[in-house]
């Protein structure tokens, strides 16, 4: 609308400058024309102005556009380079993915009230891990030894026996051996994973001259939420007999956990 | 008991699967990505696989269709 304006002024000003001219040769020099060039003057200049800034404005645009182009190509790079390092340090350090959780084996020692793993009760089959040595909350388990070799996480074992051996639980009193499943980041160690979150999908627990096996999710929950159930539970067979039995049931439900997992992922 | 030196990181998740909506709506189960066939339409098909005690609710499989 203002080109519009400007531009019929423009027209009306072109024929009235000619017709003033007409007049100019016709009756000489017009009263007020002294001013009018004055301002014909000025009218030079700030078009010359305009001119210039559109000039400049054009080159601006120019940059911009240029700066655009420059801008996404530095990003294609700069994503090329990121894809590279990312997949370099999973090479280098051997990084794995898998859908399925990893599974592992964890002793609880059993008490009324709670099952006590090394550092904490549990009261529910399900734990997210925290960095108790307060070394941060993102990538736990940490992974970079900031919080010790042996970091951060939820524990399991890779086999039941030494775990057995190394609890000492032939002479621990009341225990529970679980088949846990380990998601989110998980560690890798040499004889056991450190995990982020855990889920017991297995337990065989003794209180007392009971025991109770099962990998019923209701009933693990009820034996983290009430310990004292266990008491409910099958009569117990001898101590060394319990334990060969414990072993037993949780390795052939691991062992039914992972021929599952193996036969969806063949489809 | 020890669990030895730190070997290795391993990540584990469902892997993102590209569905339409309605799929989603009608898939609650976690559906882990197969490789689908060049020009296959991924179809889910709601089959329990060898349900047992650690599978009670069955699990929805994606394959090529």
């Amino acid at each position: 609308m203002e080109a519009g304006k400007h531009s019929g002024g423009s027209e009306r000003l072109g024929r009235l400058r000619r017709t003033a001219a007409v007049y100019q040769e016709r009756y000489g020099l017009l009263p007020g024309m002294d001013a009018i060039m004055g301002t014909e003057g000025a009218i030079a200049t700030r078009r010359r102005r305009l001119e210039r800034l559109q000039r400049e404005a054009g080159e601006i645009q120019a940059a911009i556009a240029a700066t655009e182009v420059e801008l996404a190509r530095l990003d294609e790079w700069v994503v090329f380079c990121l894809v590279e390092s990312i997949e370099r340090a999973q090479r280098e350090h051997a990084e794995g993915w898998s859908p399925r959780p990893v599974l592992g084996f964890r002793i609880w020692r059993v008490a009324d009230e709670a099952l006590y793993g090394v550092r904490l009760p549990w009261t529910q089959p399900g734990m997210t891990a925290t960095c108790l040595k307060g070394k941060g909350d993102t990538e736990i388990p940490h992974s970079d030894g900031r919080c010790g070799r042996l970091g951060c996480g939820v524990y399991v074992a890779k086999e039941i026996d030494p775990l057995l051996v190394g609890f000492g639980v032939a002479e621990l009193g009341d225990v529970a051996l679980g088949l846990v499943a380990l998601r989110g980041k998980v560690v890798e160690h040499e004889h056991g994973y450190r995990g982020a979150t855990a889920e017991v999908i297995a337990i065989a627990a003794t209180r007392g001259a009971r025991c109770r096996f099962t990998a019923d999710p209701a009933e693990i929950a009820r034996v983290f939420a009430e310990p004292a159930s266990i008491k409910s539970g099958q009569p117990c067979p001898d101590r060394a007999q319990l334990l060969d039995d414990i072993s037993s049931y949780i390795a052939e439900q691991a062992r039914k956990a992972a021929q599952w997992t193996l036969e969806t992922s063949s489809g | 008991m020890d669990i030895g030196n730190q070997q290795r990181v391993i990540i584990v998740e469902p892997e993102d699967i590209d569905i339409t909506e309605e799929e989603a709506q009608l898939d609650e189960a976690p559906i882990f990505k197969t490789t689908a066939l060049p020009g296959a339409r991924p179809l889910s098909l709601h089959v329990p696989v060898e349900a047992g005690p650690t599978d009670p609710a069955g699990m929805a499989l994606q394959l090529p269709g």
